[in-house]
């Protein structure tokens, strides 16, 4: 029986890949250090595939089309931007698990868009380069966006409820896979705003504070214009790190990494959702 | 006429170069085929990020089209944030001095060029 063995919530910084110099170097070795460790544990979890949750920054998607919630089920390839200085590549995708739950959501109240192909941003491709592909390991993995950085926005609750659902997906599918659930972006960070390069450290500490709690209705009373005002735009992120929250219903906090750093613009913070009984 | 049709222009910037060419050829030909307010226009035509901010235009859009309307320079980045920033660049990045004031430097450079250029009637800028 497949189960969520392992969950992280980690940056995507794109400068991770495309230009990691320019943050401090004492800095990003750890940053570096903590993405090491967190390949360690999921080779130590015996991880086939990751489902890794990120939102599009209007590149993916225009205005054409804002899916709330996505799910690449098919071929999956990226990066989408050519500058952050990765060749575009096929990344080795799970249809058969990513079709399961994708089925799973629509018998259970979610109707979610869904990308038979798929080509990811730096939101999904900065995590895949830095925990499946760098492992050298066949591991496989399955995207999945939220409207986390163009309005209008997911509501927070709804996070929530769509990683509940993943995991209760992941449970009920009749294969072995052992799955990681990693919920991407940053914490306080202005993209594009006149405070970009700001970082509110207070922000970052007291949701990571909550997090280590699992206190997800303190999470839940934060308001967007909160978080636009105090933590910047990039901060509402924090929705994609709810739905790997919501997906693993205990856990033992493991803060592996924090850095504010100015360089690469946002609250940068690694951690491990460790799941009882994995 | 919305915030959908500016994004809509913006986005497409980034997703094609001939509508760039297009636009900084005749960017009030090229505006006038869109369904804009005067309002609208007139922010687009300046490329006034402070007024598109205010209108709740995205600043992930204004932000990349900035740096694609000036031919994919990084560095004009730092002329975005100064016209975010009213003519101000404060250093949110703790860059070291010496480097942060080479980039204003090479901002403040490079404007000045192409306003001579433009005065020459070599280039067509966005003012």
């Amino acid at each position: 029986m497949a189960q969520i063995a392992g969950a992280f919530c980690v940056p995507h910084i794109p400068l991770i890949a495309s230009k990691p110099v320019v943050a401090d170097k004492a800095q990003r070795e750890k940053v570096f250090a903590a993405f090491a460790h967190i390949r360690e544990r999921v080779l130590e979890l015996g991880i086939d595939t990751a489902i890794i949750i990120g939102d599009d920054h209007y590149t993916v998607f225009g205005p054409h089309c804002l899916p709330s919630m996505l799910i690449g089920v098919g071929d999956i390839d990226g990066p989408y931007e050519d500058w952050l200085g990765h060749e575009k590549a096929p990344i080795p995708s799970n249809p058969e698990l990513a079709g399961h739950i994708m089925q799973y959501g629509f018998e259970h109240g979610f109707d979610w868009a869904v990308g038979k192909t798929l080509t990811v941003d730096h939101s999904v491709f900065v995590p895949y380069l830095k925990i499946v592909k760098e492992t050298g390991r066949d591991i496989r993995t399955i995207p999945v966006y939220i409207a986390a950085g163009v309005m209008p926005l997911i509501r927070p609750r709804r996070c929530v409820e769509l990683g509940a659902m993943i995991g209760e997906a992941v449970a009920a599918y009749p294969g072995d896979e052992r799955v990681a659930i990693i919920g991407t972006g940053g914490l306080s960070h202005w993209v594009g705003a006149a405070r970009m390069g700001e970082i509110n450290e207070d922000f970052d500490h007291a949701i990571l504070d909550m997090i280590k709690r699992r206190d997800i209705d303190a999470i839940l009373r934060f308001t967007d214009e909160e978080v636009l005002n105090e933590s910047g735009n990039g901060a509402l992120e924090y929705r994609n790190w709810l739905v790997a929250m919501g997906a693993v219903k205990q856990y033992d906090y493991e803060l592996l990494c924090y850095e504010p750093i100015h360089g690469w613009v946002t609250g940068t913070a690694l951690v491990e959702l460790k799941v009882a009984n994995a | 006429m919305s915030i959908g049709t500016i994004e809509k222009i913006l986005w497409e910037f980034g997703e094609d170069s001939a509508k760039v060419e297009a636009f900084l050829s005749d960017p009030d030909g090229y505006l006038a085929q869109h369904p804009l307010s005067e309002e609208e226009f007139s922010m687009l035509r300046r490329m006034d990020f402070v007024a598109m901010d205010a209108y709740g235009v995205s600043n992930l859009l204004t932000m990349m089209v900035w740096q694609t309307l000036n031919g994919g320079s990084e560095l004009m980045l730092f002329d975005y944030l100064k016209r975010m920033n009213k003519g101000n660049l404060p250093n949110n990045f703790q860059i070291p001095w010496p480097g942060f004031i080479a980039i204003r430097g090479f901002v403040a450079v490079r404007n000045a060029w192409m306003r001579l250029l433009s005065l020459l009637g070599v280039k067509k800028i966005l003012t």
